[in-house]
């Protein structure tokens, strides 16, 4: 078989009339990243949560390791735009959050979610409340919970959209350390094309209403990327082809 | 700065000592309409051992109510929250239950129940429910959507986000109304005394002592009844400290840290 981690393969889903996603279909290679932008009501955030099992597609199916996967929770890592970290759990009491729903967070779980915490700078803090901590470090408390869960596949949905600028560029940095430690698949949303093309191997441009694939950019940008990558022609080529054929969708 | 949190609520009570005192003094008031505080000190003193017993009486009718009714409560809530049928039916049922006077129905109370425990024990419960269904609710529907989507992307079942989510959340609530009702209980033990009882307790020897202008000993009861009613939520606001640790501290206490390899750097 080829070596595909995960296949979308025609999903669509309707909202009783309303055609939210239109026949969709990618195909993500083990370990790639894969970036989607798009304008708001593009179904981005639908074909997450079929791919998350919290949304039953209207037709199609989402294979991943042989098995459709589509409507089925727990096979998949998925992260918010709001960290949603619990109030009355500790750092490592969230990062084992999985574990602990799921079925029983052991000793061996807290130690390997001390680690992690120890090992991405926020050592110090693993018994800390989420009240405590800044907005950029309860971000990187729920990658580190969503990583804690032990899946292949990271569905990413906005994560740092409410960080302010400096902290976002950080944490993109951060998260591609991360992925280039885990050998992690990631589908990431966005909907800035900055952030799109600097993570990706692939930007996936969506249009909404309905929601379905426009575009799809190889990034050839090599890795590893720093702020100074943002300054490169090629960086700034493959930009600017995004921004128009999100612009000219946009603008019919 | 420590010293003078913990002294302002003492200032306080000396300050309303001192105008109580004052207003006796400088106003030349009989002790029969209202006894100085020495003087309602004596009679607590003096009537010391029977009052005692009789407090012992009505903080047992208060606690009883208090558990009764707030455990009724949150069941109520957390039904209440889980089926939206029970929510309908129940709603206004509750709602009207607060409009009926509690004095007007302790009558017909007694002709149910009698003259025993029961009557108050229902009094107590009726005052103290109410704000504990009220909060709990808003608790429960005030859970971040998000949250429990994030549960059940992780393959949750409804128990497991149940006990891990939803029941914690209740808490800060829980305890606002906690704190209330431990107030009101006391409250509940005494109309409960007054209207539906031959057994001994405070209230009803507060309406005694009242019948034979011993204004003092009025004095002495409510002084008794308020410092059991101040227990109650100071019992109240110590549990709500201990249970919900993260609203006040920035980090677990030591004792519970599962498998922290002892501390390293204490803070806060």
């Amino acid at each position: 078989m080829t070596d595909n981690k995960l296949t979308i393969d025609s999903v669509e889903v309707r909202f009783g009339e309303t055609l939210a996603l239109a026949e969709t279909s990618i195909e993500v290679k083990d370990g790639e990243f894969i970036t989607l932008v798009g304008p708001s009501g593009c179904g981005k955030t639908t074909l997450m949560n079929v791919i998350a099992g919290l949304q039953q597609p209207t037709s199609g199916q989402v294979m991943m390791d042989g098995a459709n996967i589509a409507g089925k929770p727990g096979h998949v890592g998925y992260m918010f735009q709001k960290d949603l970290l619990i109030p009355w759990r500790t750092v490592t009491g969230n990062i084992v959050l999985g574990a602990a729903l799921t079925g029983r967070a052991t000793k061996a779980d807290r130690a390997a979610a001390r680690e992690l915490a120890a090992r991405y700078g926020l050592g110090d803090f693993v018994d800390h409340y989420p009240h405590a901590l800044s907005g950029g470090m309860r971000q990187r408390v729920a990658l580190m919970r969503t990583l804690a869960f032990h899946k292949d596949v990271l569905l990413l949905d906005e994560p740092f959209g409410a960080l302010d600028a400096q902290t976002r560029l950080e944490m993109q940095q951060w998260l591609l350390e991360v992925w280039a430690d885990s050998g992690r698949t990631v589908l990431f949303i966005t909907h800035d094309v900055d952030e799109a093309v600097f993570l990706a191997d692939r930007v996936v441009v969506m249009s909404a209403r309905p929601g379905r694939i426009q575009a799809v950019h190889e990034v050839a940008v090599p890795r590893p990327r720093t702020v100074d990558t943002l300054m490169t022609p090629e960086f700034m080529d493959l930009k600017s082809r995004v921004l128009s054929g999100l612009y000219h969708k946009e603008a019919k | 700065m420590k010293v003078l949190r913990l002294a302002s609520p003492l200032l306080a009570v000396l300050l309303v000592l001192a105008v109580w005192q004052l207003a006796v003094s400088v106003l030349h008031v009989q002790p029969y309409v209202l006894p100085s505080p020495h003087r309602t000190w004596q009679a607590l003193m003096d009537d010391w051992d029977n009052v005692r017993s009789l407090a012992g009486q009505t903080v047992y009718e208060s606690v009883v109510g208090f558990l009764l009714g707030t455990g009724v409560g949150f069941l109520l809530a957390v039904a209440m929250a889980h089926v939206p049928i029970v929510h309908r039916v129940l709603y206004p049922i509750l709602i009207a239950s607060q409009a009926v006077p509690i004095v007007a129905i302790a009558a017909p109370l007694v002709i149910i129940l009698g003259y025993g425990l029961a009557p108050k024990l229902v009094i107590v419960g009726l005052i103290v429910f109410f704000p504990v269904v009220v909060n709990v609710l808003d608790g429960l529907s005030g859970i971040d959507a998000g949250m429990v989507n994030l549960a059940r992307s992780m393959g949750a079942g409804a128990t497991k986000i149940f006990l891990l989510v939803r029941l914690p959340a209740t808490l800060t609530p829980l305890f606002s109304a906690l704190k209330l009702a431990a107030a009101y209980a006391v409250t509940g033990a005494v109309i409960g005394e007054w209207t539906a009882s031959i057994t001994p307790g405070l209230g009803k020897d507060l309406l005694l002592k009242n019948s034979r202008l011993d204004t003092a000993g009025v004095y002495a009861d409510v002084l008794l009844l308020t410092a059991v009613g101040l227990t109650g939520f100071l019992l109240m606001t110590i549990l709500e400290r201990l249970s919900t640790p993260w609203r006040t501290r920035g980090t677990a206490r030591r004792w519970f840290r599962p498998s922290a390899p002892r501390d390293t750097k204490g803070s806060r």
